[in-house]
């Protein structure tokens, strides 16, 4: 009788094993990656990285590297990712300072040259480095892993540079159109930036300053909305609301926005939109 | 059951697991990247370290660039400005670079000295 069940219960064990064990791998124990690239970091980290890489460009000013650095992600337009992060630390009430920092390095990648200058000791360096022309990423690995006895090399102490560099000032956006969209297929109430520059290309990462007069200023910045242009921003405007906005560093103040009021061939009023295009003067 | 097949079942049982396992793992990759910044292979954590020296040299906030190498090791963010240092030299970066690494290196090892306060 005993011999008349055969080997089955060797099968079942190997079905509930397998079942079990793809369980476990979903589940419990996900795969995870070590000794990997910044492709694979979580989002939090991301974040982390990308804002790394541009307080490092402020002193290195290498905006091919930070591109390099960036690209790292794996991501398919880092200059939007950097506005993003610098648009959402704005809205969780985040520093400014870090937010600009992020939307610097957005908009120098989008123009395709750096507005900075190293730091000084960054800029000796470059010098040098521009003789050679592996970039780090095809660097050899090290051939073994840092022991336990930390020796560190015995290279001069120099005096850390104090200048923190700032982007240079270039002239301030200025208005060039201001009109009232009307379409009742829209939900209304925007204010629509449009930026360009002298070239008539749109200029992503550009702060924009929206205030009323009653108290308050929030910013934001262009090239969030990519698949509009990425010299696009918009807000939205409350009712009954008037605004004040500036776009740029000392950039033209246009003043007294508010929700312009459309009406419809049977009479209908509805909230229409306003549409403000800046750009750099010749 | 005889104890000889109760055995068996548990040995298949153990082998599904294992096969099971390397399923889910081949089929079912983790979508969602998990990867943490020190899981960072050594040379991209040293270029992680370059670019916390960097910021630190721009912004001289100590306290900023201890956050960072935390990341690298929560308990030891000295230990991670040393590895990144050894990694830089070995990787043979520029002087400039390691000017920074080695500057990042002191001053933490200052404010570790100092009793760990930035």
């Amino acid at each position: 009788m005993r011999d008349r069940r055969g080997n089955w219960y060797l099968l079942t064990g190997l079905l509930i094993g397998l079942l079990l064990g793809v369980a476990l791998a979903i589940f419990v124990i996900p795969e995870r990656y070590i000794n990997t690239d910044p492709r694979y970091l979580q989002d939090a980290d991301r974040m982390l990285y990308r804002s790394l890489v541009a307080h490092s460009y402020l002193a290195e000013a290498d905006l091919g590297r930070a591109q390099a650095r960036l690209n790292l992600l794996g991501e398919e337009n880092p200059e939007d990712q950097l506005i993003a992060q610098a648009q959402q630390q704005l809205k969780d009430g985040g520093d400014e300072a870090e937010s600009r920092t992020l939307a610097l390095l957005a908009a120098d990648i989008q123009q395709g040259k750096s507005r900075i200058t190293p730091l000084p000791g960054v800029r000796q360096g470059l010098l040098a480095f521009a003789t050679q022309t592996v970039p780090f990423a095809q660097k050899p690995l090290p051939t073994g892993s840092a022991t336990n006895e930390i020796s560190i090399p015995g290279v001069t102490v120099t005096p850390r540079p104090t200048i923190t560099p700032q982007p240079t000032q270039g002239s301030p956006f200025v208005l060039v159109e201001q009109k009232e969209i009307c379409d009742p297929t829209k939900s209304g109430g925007l204010i629509e930036v449009y930026v360009f520059n002298r070239t008539d290309k749109p200029v992503a990462g550009v702060r924009i300053e929206i205030s009323i007069p009653a108290g308050g200023m929030e910013a934001f910045y262009t090239g969030l909305y990519p698949e509009i242009s990425s010299g696009y921003a918009n807000y939205a405007m409350t009712e009954g609301i008037t605004y004040n906005l500036r776009v740029g560093e000392a950039g033209q103040l246009v003043q007294n926005l508010s929700i312009p009021r459309c009406e419809t061939e049977d009479g209908k009023t509805y909230p229409g939109s306003l549409q403000l295009t800046f750009k750099k003067p010749e | 059951m005889k104890k000889s097949r109760l055995i068996g079942f548990f040995i298949a049982i153990l082998i599904g697991i294992a096969g099971g396992l390397m399923l889910g793992w081949q089929f079912n990759p983790n979508e969602a990247p998990s990867t943490r910044l020190r899981d960072l292979r050594e040379d991209f954590k040293a270029d992680y370290v370059l670019m916390v020296a960097e910021a630190y040299a721009g912004d001289g906030d100590l306290g900023q660039a201890i956050n960072r190498l935390e990341q690298l090791n929560p308990d030891n963010p000295l230990r991670a400005a040393q590895e990144g240092l050894l990694t830089a030299q070995k990787m043979g970066y520029q002087d400039w670079e390691m000017r920074y690494l080695i500057d990042l290196e002191a001053a933490v090892r200052q404010w570790k000295a100092e009793g760990e306060t930035p």
